[in-house]
């Protein structure tokens, strides 16, 4: 061993007394260790580290924009919450229980004038009144998801084109 | 430290690549070897080397060139080690089950190669009962041969908890010995043959 602590280590076990066979051991243990040598990689360590480089590299750069993204949304949501608090603070409890209440019931007549106006609508066109409404609902549901997958083709469609060029 | 390796650092800071892994080339060795000795597995060694010199790329900005580097990537792999060697709640294969995994340092015919895998199936199964921390400073004692300021300073421990470390480590070590000499006296035969080998 190179440093003399180590060479004192066996002498500072021995002393204590039931342990000379506690040196010994651990003297063996110390050959083994002296005999062993450093392990080496595989060859073309360096290579495989400097491959992995631009890999790493991107996964840094989406890991930075992910907590980017996760602090700015974090702090915008307690923006939110110090706002709704400063407010709900600034009226009193029974204040803010009827303004949800208020805004429960205007968002309940928007949905009734809305209903309204699409009832209206569909009297007003000849022939429909007789479908069932159940019937005329299918209907304009399959329409509308016939325009969406329409729209998405077209959209994908441009996408595709534009890559080629 | 010397002249190739301050004109490396010295690039690799201004974002030069090449002279990086030149320092990769260079401190491979004992970068990975601490890894296997920690780890006692090659392929878990190779990924924790390769991930030391990762993280020693990302923060040589903070490097500080009075300390030797050698001792600072150490400490970076020491560290990232005992964090694996933590984070493993599985439980685990006994290294000594493993005969194939053995040091990846090449020797000549095949009878010194089943000898040095028989040499490191004992040592990492000695090494395997120590705590993270006490394997780490063993390991930085006996094959790094640091002084124990140095093992201190790497491994973000006072000197007294360092030498205290080491006479535990040693300690266990020494029972670990005696206690697989014990059966019959087989253990003992066996690596008496290897000696003799």
């Amino acid at each position: 061993m190179k440093y003399p602590q180590f060479e004192e280590t066996p002498r500072r076990v021995a002393d204590e007394a039931p342990e000379e066979a506690l040196a010994q051991a651990w003297q063996a243990v110390q050959t083994r260790f002296n005999a062993a040598p450093m392990a080496a990689p595989r060859s073309g360590f360096a290579g495989r580290w400097k491959a992995r480089l631009p890999e790493r590299r991107l996964q840094r750069q989406q890991r930075v924009a992910w907590i980017c993204a996760g602090t700015g949304f974090g702090l915008g949501w307690l923006l939110l919450m110090a706002v709704f608090l400063s407010r709900a603070f600034t009226i009193s409890p029974e204040g803010l229980f009827v303004s949800l209440l208020y805004t429960s019931a205007q968002w309940i007549a928007l949905v009734q004038q809305v209903q309204t106006g699409l009832t209206n609508i569909f009297q007003a066109i000849p022939g429909l009144a007789l479908l069932p409404v159940a019937m005329a609902a299918l209907c304009l549901i399959t329409m509308s998801l016939l325009s969406l997958g329409w729209m998405a083709a077209l959209g994908r469609a441009y996408n595709g084109q534009s890559k080629i060029r | 430290m010397e002249q190739n390796e301050a004109m490396w650092l010295m690039q690799a800071r201004k974002g030069n690549d090449d002279a990086f892994a030149e320092l990769v080339e260079r401190y491979q060795r004992p970068v990975f070897n601490l890894c296997y000795r920690m780890l006692g597995n090659e392929a878990e060694a190779e990924d924790a080397a390769q991930e030391t010199f990762w993280r020693a790329y990302q923060s040589l900005h903070r490097y500080d060139d009075t300390r030797s580097f050698i001792t600072w990537l150490l400490s970076i792999a020491a560290h990232y080690c005992i964090d694996q060697i933590r984070k493993r709640r599985m439980p685990q294969l006994s290294i000594s089950l493993l005969p194939d995994e053995a040091a990846p340092d090449p020797l000549p015919g095949p009878e010194m190669s089943a000898t040095r895998r028989e040499e490191e199936t004992l040592l990492h199964a000695l090494l395997e009962k120590l705590a993270p921390q006490d394997r780490a400073a063993i390991i930085l004692r006996y094959w790094h041969e640091m002084s124990e300021d140095e093992i201190a300073a790497s491994l973000g421990l006072t000197v007294s908890a360092v030498k205290s470390r080491l006479h535990r480590a040693r300690r266990v070590l020494a029972e670990m010995w005696q206690k697989q000499q014990q059966p019959a006296g087989s253990f003992e035969r066996r690596t008496h043959e290897i000696s003799a080998v």
